[in-house]
């Protein structure tokens, strides 16, 4: 288990981590949405020791990791705007990292690379962006780290190896029982792969859960009533957002959503009632919605 | 950690290359075509040892480059050991290719030599111990520079201000003597003092930049200098620890990312350039120098945040530092000029000093070294009689209040001679003497030419002591026995130096005699002493005695070196008579040549290899 707790940075007066704790647990793909400049890079870099927080721990199966080296290979981190050592080679850079990684597996290595069908010879600076990504990903997957960070990799990648990505991420968690944290902002992609997620805005983490609970406590209803709708205080379940389409009521709706429907039924005549799961997307866009980062409507460019 | 070295060392193959291909270039160029053997060695030494700064600054630039720096911090190794890595790996490198580059030009010109003997002389083989001494010297620096440049790079956010960051640090103790030597000049000035040959007798002491920066390594081969190169790496290691333990790794690409050493650096290169300004353009109004270094500071302190904040706009943060500096500054220099004229002016009792050692050369601070060596380079006379030292006290005395009552003419005053009082205890004060020579007659009081007659009255009496009269013959037969190099230059009919050195020209036994009786006349003469060490000015005493038909000014210049041709007179190891050479007192064998001198009955014997003539002068 990796454990993060009240982990908090400031660059001068920037408060980019606010007391950020987050846990991921073996077995599951943590995934790491927010805002744009929210902090998921930086909690990244602190969990490898590229920065030092002001406050806070980072835990690693009960050792404090922050100070230690000794586990530092277990760690495998793959940053957004990758770097590839000048005039190297995919196998001058397996061979590179090979003085790192006890475990790398030279089996696992070369079955990526016919996967991904790369050159191991080209140089990895004349390569496209995707497959630089490609070959950042196969050393990261070789390596056998017991914790893989993976800050946007699927930014600038294709469908078929979006998906190569994610079959190649379910086996090895399968077999190896990693954790795996995916900061991205393609959160279709996490939908559908992520098993746990954390929201982040402004250097906090407003929501951190396993996916299906999320999805399960917010949903949007749809309803059609006689009269106007109007909201009452309830303790099980609060309206986050509605509004009206033409006759018909959308409303978000986080808590417990039969009983909004119950309460809805109680006190109006319904003739209509749908309930309609959100996904993630909507999630992240509500929540942060809540947080004054919503999307306003854009009143055009006359003054 | 040894096969990141190993890799790292694997990954310069490419310098290598350039640097095989630079020597080459310089074997065909310098030895093959133009046959300067020596100057291919040192060439090809200095591009290997520039080859691997740039090298390391290569292999640092990964802490200027925030996508590089992430990638290479994001591996399981801490960056302690990294820099560990960087700095041992470039050290080998350097001590591989600058041996490399040496070995290939000695085999090179020892192939030219066995090809052809004539090519070369003995010069070529003497001069290679140079290029050994230069190895040394390229190696030191080399080692101290890659240090360094591990230390400004946790300082640093981009390739370029590592560079000059670097070159900053590397300078820094010879700017903090400027910056010191310019301030307390300023503050002589106040007190009517220019030459302030003990400002550098004593900087040297408190920054002594020979040993700082081991200019020496190359010169003793003593385990000191090594201790000294070693302490001073240790030291620079010991500050990359404390900088790797603070840097945070954040505002990369910035010029500067840490906020201290942003602001150090600042404040520091300003107080220089603006010190050192005030000491260009000197300024004999106190108040009006402090002014000008404060507005230089403001200026210059300005341009250089501009430059380093990428950024017109100053803080008020940085005004308020500056602020703060200026209130300090003025403080600091205001208390130094009362705590320098005290330094400069004050003086021990008789009875506490032991021997007085003179000298009117400005290299003053020399002399605490070596000073019972007292060789004739720094023309030093060594007094131990009790009366001359209370007279040297005397003039010492009259010679501050002279200095102060001067001050109101304001011109300000170089000393005649420096004077060494050693205490019993061992301590030792170098102060300052101004006689009549130091003085125009255009400008002095009524008052301070009496002081002057008076301190000139006094350096008569002791130029007429036998401890004057001893030294100055003891210096002339070591003059002639070649253990002190000197020139003899012609006086044109203005009675100006010609260039030409006549040594080789005059007669040795003429010369001596006219030395001797020049010497005697001038102590009991009432003519203007010139000088109270072994300076000897022979004009006015030719002139009026005619003793010689040439008048020669003789010049003591610097100690024979092993490599110069100027120890022209030699005794020949043929020696006819080996019982005589064993009585010699100062036999001195040299290139296979053996001269020597008898001080008992102040004889000389020389061999003068010019004339093919053996002299006995017999100085009696």
């Amino acid at each position: 288990m990796l454990e993060i707790k009240n982990l908090s940075k400031k660059f001068g007066d920037y408060k980019a981590l606010r007391k950020v704790s987050v846990t991921a647990k073996k077995g599951e793909i943590f995934g790491l949405v927010g805002s744009n400049g929210c902090g998921k890079t930086t909690l990244l870099k602190h969990i490898m020791k590229i920065y030092k927080p002001d406050n806070g721990e980072i835990n690693y199966e009960d050792h404090n990791i922050l100070n230690d080296y000794s586990i530092s290979d277990k760690f495998y981190y793959v940053q957004d705007n990758i770097y590839f050592q000048n005039r190297f080679s995919l196998r001058d850079l397996f061979a590179y990292e090979k003085l790192f990684y006890k475990d790398i597996s030279s089996t696992k290595y070369y079955k990526l690379l016919e996967y991904f069908s790369l050159d191991e010879d080209k140089i990895l600076n004349k390569m496209s962006k995707g497959q630089r990504k490609q070959a950042a990903f196969v050393i990261a997957i070789a390596a056998n780290s017991e914790v893989l960070l993976l800050d946007e990799i699927v930014d600038g990648l294709d469908a078929v190896v979006k998906r190569k990505f994610w079959n190649i991420l379910i086996e090895e968690i399968m077999e190896r029982n990693l954790i795996v944290i995916i900061s991205s902002h393609d959160l279709k992609e996490l939908d559908n792969i992520c098993s746990r997620i954390a929201i982040m805005h402004e250097g906090e983490i407003i929501r951190e859960e396993d996916l299906e609970n999320m999805k399960k406590e917010i949903k949007r209803v749809q309803f059609h009533i006689d009269a106007e709708y109007e909201y009452m205080i309830n303790k099980d379940f609060t309206i986050k957002k509605i509004f009206k389409l033409g006759s018909v009521y959308i409303a978000t709706v986080q808590g417990d959503v039969r009983s909004f429907i119950e309460d809805l039924r109680n006190r109006y005549n319904v003739m209509i009632c749908d309930e309609i799961p959100m996904n993630l997307e909507e999630i992240f866009i509500s929540e942060l919605g809540n947080k004054g980062y919503g999307v306003e409507k854009f009143d055009g460019f006359e003054e | 950690m040894k096969n990141l070295v190993l890799y790292n060392l694997k990954k310069k193959k490419n310098f290598a290359l350039i640097n095989l291909s630079i020597v080459i270039l310089t074997i065909i160029l310098f030895m093959v075509i133009n046959r300067y053997y020596v100057e291919a060695s040192v060439i090809a030494i200095i591009a290997s040892g520039i080859i691997a700064i740039v090298g390391t600054f290569i292999d640092f630039n990964m802490f200027a480059n925030e996508n590089k720096l992430t990638y290479f911090a994001s591996k399981p190794i801490s960056i302690k050991k990294r820099v560990d890595v960087f700095i041992i790996s470039n050290i080998i490198y350097l001590v591989v290719s600058v041996l490399f580059a040496f070995l290939i030009t000695r085999i090179s010109a020892e192939i030219a030599v066995h090809m052809n003997k004539n090519l070369i002389d003995i010069d070529y083989l003497r001069h290679f111990e140079e290029v050994y001494r230069g190895i040394c010297f390229i190696l030191a620096w080399g080692c101290t520079t890659i240090f360094l440049i591990a230390l400004s790079s946790m300082y640093c956010g981009s390739t370029a201000s590592q560079v000059v960051t670097t070159a900053l640090n590397f300078i820094l103790p010879i700017m903090l003597y400027l910056t010191f030597y310019s301030i307390i000049t300023m503050d002589l000035q106040n007190i009517n003092i220019t030459y302030n040959q003990i400002t550098r007798y004593y900087l040297e002491k408190f920054i002594p930049l020979v040993n700082i920066y081991f200019i020496d390594i190359f010169e003793k081969y003593d385990i000191l200098q090594l201790v000294r190169f070693i302490i001073t790496n240790l030291l620079i290691y010991g500050l990359l620890q404390f900088s790797i333990y603070k840097r945070k790794n954040e505002r990369v690409g910035e010029f500067v990312v840490s906020y201290g050493y942003k602001n150090f650096i600042v404040i520091f290169a300003a107080t220089f350039l603006a010190s050192v300004s005030i000491f260009i353009f000197e300024n004999y109004n106190y108040i009006a120098s402090i002014i000008t270094f404060l507005l230089n500071f403001a200026l210059v302190y300005y341009i250089i945040f501009t430059i380093v904040e990428k950024n017109f706009k100053i803080g008020m943060g940085k005004i308020s530092l500056l602020i703060k500096y200026c209130i300090v500054s003025t403080i600091i220099i205001i208390a130094s000029s009362f705590f320098i004229k005290m330094a400069y002016t004050s003086l021990p009792d008789s009875d506490e000093v032991s021997k007085i050692y003179v000298s009117s050369e400005w290299d003053s601070f020399d002399l605490s070294k070596n000073i019972d060596k007292a060789n004739y380079d720094n023309r030093v006379m060594k007094y131990e009689n009790e009366d001359t030292i209370k007279n040297f006290l005397t003039i010492n005395m009259l010679s501050n209040n002279f200095i102060a009552d001067e001050k109101k003419e304001r011109y300000p005053l170089s000393a005649s001679f420096s004077v060494i009082y050693e205490l019993d205890n061992g301590k030792r004060l170098v102060r300052n003497i101004y006689s009549y020579n130091s003085i125009s007659d255009t400008y002095s009081s009524s008052n301070n030419k009496q002081i002057l007659e008076k301190i000139n009255s006094i350096i008569y009496n002791i130029m007429k002591t036998d401890e004057f009269e001893k030294q100055k013959k003891d210096y002339v037969l070591d003059l002639l026995a070649g253990n002190v190099e000197f020139n003899v230059f012609d006086l044109d009919e203005k009675y100006e130096l010609a260039d030409e050195n006549i040594y080789d020209k005059i007669d040795k036994e003429d010369f001596i005699e006219a030395y001797f009786k020049d010497m005697k006349a001038t102590i009991n003469s009432d003519i203007y002493p010139s000088s109270i060490d072994y300076d000897f000015f022979s004009r006015k005493f030719v002139l009026r005695n005619q003793v010689l038909n040439e008048e020669y000014f003789l010049n003591n210049g610097m100690k024979i070196a092993e490599t110069t041709y100027v120890g022209n007179i030699y005794i020949d190891k043929v020696y006819d008579n080996p019982e005589e050479r064993k009585d010699l007192d100062y036999p001195v064998y040299e290139d296979g040549r053996f001269y020597g001198i008898k001080r008992d009955n102040l004889s000389l014997y020389v061999y003068d290899e010019n004339l093919m003539k053996l002299f006995n002068i017999v100085l009696k």
